[in-house]
């Protein structure tokens, strides 16, 4: 799913899939939640990340064990 | 003063040197708690039997060579983490009769140090934010703040004088806050999680809720230090954290955060820049300190990095007992579900970049100083916003928050430090200093 999109797009895809994964009553009980999530992403989808780009934080966690945080 | 206002550094003290019981310090507890508990709610579980069993052993030890620096001070234990042989409900009712057989590791770790466990605290379903049963001690109308719900309003109406909660978006400082007691979390890593339930892995901290900075101290100096059976626990030793939070003698240099008071309400604003005034006038340096990125993009990468993890963290007991969640926490689970793992993954990424403009706002400050919460305690049907102390709970910072007013309501206002990684001394020291500057909190009518 790209999150460089208006959000109102990110949100009817997340709808669809609500509907998919937990049927139409809980997709509909799910609105708000899901409103508010496809925000997010599409917060975070103005900005770009590449191939070259850092890699994900919590994966890199022996810099914590070693207190440089 | 009463038995049930001392602090657990007081209580200690006296302990070892026999001017106090440890018997009647949990007599007395056991009798304040017996007296507002029917108001305030608190406690999941009591354990009256077993605290003073142990208080009649630290009795027998007290004063002896070689007894720990909790020798003898109940605590309470946020109902997230295993108790042996005690209750542990993490707030579910899927959980309402287990039973573990260990103790989490910063339980063990404050036994270990001779504190008495006087019973578990409420906590919000799963540390989540589901409404919980329990009360502010300053007004029964409001919220207490959670997920350390039972904790903070347990220490504030002087049931117990330290408890341990654990934060992942803003846990332990916005009930502290809401409930006028200092509420510490440290380092992510500083503590061992090992024997806590958990909410979402990367930003789980295991924290503490007491009523002077120098009790949070002594509890971390019990609790803190490497854990091999945490994957997450940091290996560098720990510090001496109950010195630094005696070390009073220098005024710290404050980043005040602009970001934070343009989002408060007008009251909690304008009282966060009394308490800077106030502290400049008492000899701190305050200069003001921007937020690198908008407080709206740093929440939306915490809200989607917890909600994705919750979802995972609870996967295969939602899949059997969807119907005994509660709305909330319930929709987090579903919502998390639909995220896709490369949206997960980009923020992530975005937390590493983000990291080190975060940390930089740290340079040539002590610490930052801000409100802990937005606001006063609302009503009962919330635990408030996590939006100010989220943000050191998504990169990991210690953070602190100290009472440090009434509003016009007789309602407690909070002020949150927050320092570098793995910098606890500093902060705690800072903390003690802007403490004694403040001067004292007064106590709820909790009764």
């Amino acid at each position: 799913m790209r999150l460089d999109r208006p959000k109102e797009e990110i949100e009817r895809e997340l709808l669809e899939r609500a509907r998919e994964t937990w049927g139409e009553g809980r997709a509909e009980a799910l609105r708000a939640q899901i409103r508010d999530a496809a925000g997010w992403m599409a917060t975070l989808g103005e900005h770009r990340l590449g191939i070259h780009d850092e890699e994900p934080d919590f994966l890199v966690a022996s810099e914590r064990r070693e207190g440089r945080s | 003063m009463t038995l049930i206002e001392l602090t657990a550094a007081q209580a200690a003290e006296k302990i070892r040197r026999r001017e106090i019981s440890p018997v009647e310090l949990v007599e007395a507890l056991l009798n304040r708690i017996e007296a507002t508990e029917p108001a305030l709610e608190a406690w999941e579980t009591i354990d009256r039997e077993g605290a003073l069993a142990a208080a009649r052993e630290a009795e027998r030890q007290a004063g002896m060579e070689g007894v720990g620096p909790l020798h003898g001070v109940p605590l309470g234990v946020k109902d997230i983490f295993f108790t042996a042989s005690m209750r542990t409900t993490s707030g579910s009712a899927i959980f309402k009769d287990f039973v573990p057989e260990y103790d989490a590791t910063p339980v063990a770790r404050v036994r270990e140090a001779g504190a008495i466990i006087l019973g578990k605290t409420v906590t919000v379903e799963f540390a989540h934010h589901d409404p919980p049963r329990t009360r502010n001690p300053w007004n029964r109308e409001r919220t207490p703040g959670g997920s350390s719900s039972g904790s903070a309003a347990a220490v504030a109406a002087r049931m117990v004088p330290a408890a341990l909660g654990s934060q992942t978006g803003g846990s332990v400082l916005r009930p502290a806050s809401y409930c006028g007691t200092v509420g510490l979390k440290p380092t992510y890593g500083r503590v061992s999680r090992y024997g806590v339930t958990p909410n979402s892995w990367s930003l789980d901290h295991v924290g503490v809720l007491a009523r002077s900075v120098e009790d949070t101290a002594l509890v971390l100096q019990a609790m803190a230090g490497p854990d091999p059976r945490d994957a997450t626990s940091a290996s560098v030793p720990a510090g001496n954290y109950l010195e630094a939070a005696r070390r009073k003698d220098r005024a710290p240099r404050l980043g005040l955060v602009p970001d934070y008071l343009e989002r408060a309400d007008e009251e909690m604003a304008a009282h966060c820049r009394e308490v800077a005034a106030h502290l400049e006038s008492a000899g701190a340096e305050v200069r003001e300190v921007a937020l690198p990125q908008s407080l709206e993009e740093l929440t939306a990468l915490r809200f989607l990095i917890a909600t994705v993890e919750v979802a995972a963290v609870h996967s295969a007991t939602f899949s059997v007992h969807r119907e005994q969640y509660s709305r909330a926490i319930r929709e987090i689970i579903e919502t998390g579900h639909l995220i896709p793992a490369s949206a997960y993954m980009h923020a992530q990424q975005l937390r590493r970049r983000w990291r080190p403009r975060v940390e930089a706002m740290l340079e040539g400050v002590d610490c930052l100083l801000m409100p802990s919460v937005n606001n006063t305690a609302p009503g009962p049907s919330t635990t408030g916003s996590s939006a100010f102390q989220a943000v050191w709970s998504l990169f990991g910072l210690p953070s602190i928050s100290l009472p440090s007013g009434l509003s016009r309501e007789r309602l407690p206002l909070g002020t949150q430090l927050v320092a570098p990684s793995f910098e606890e001394e500093g902060l705690l020291s800072a903390a003690a200093w802007c403490e004694e500057a403040l001067g004292p909190m007064p106590a709820p009518d909790a009764e």
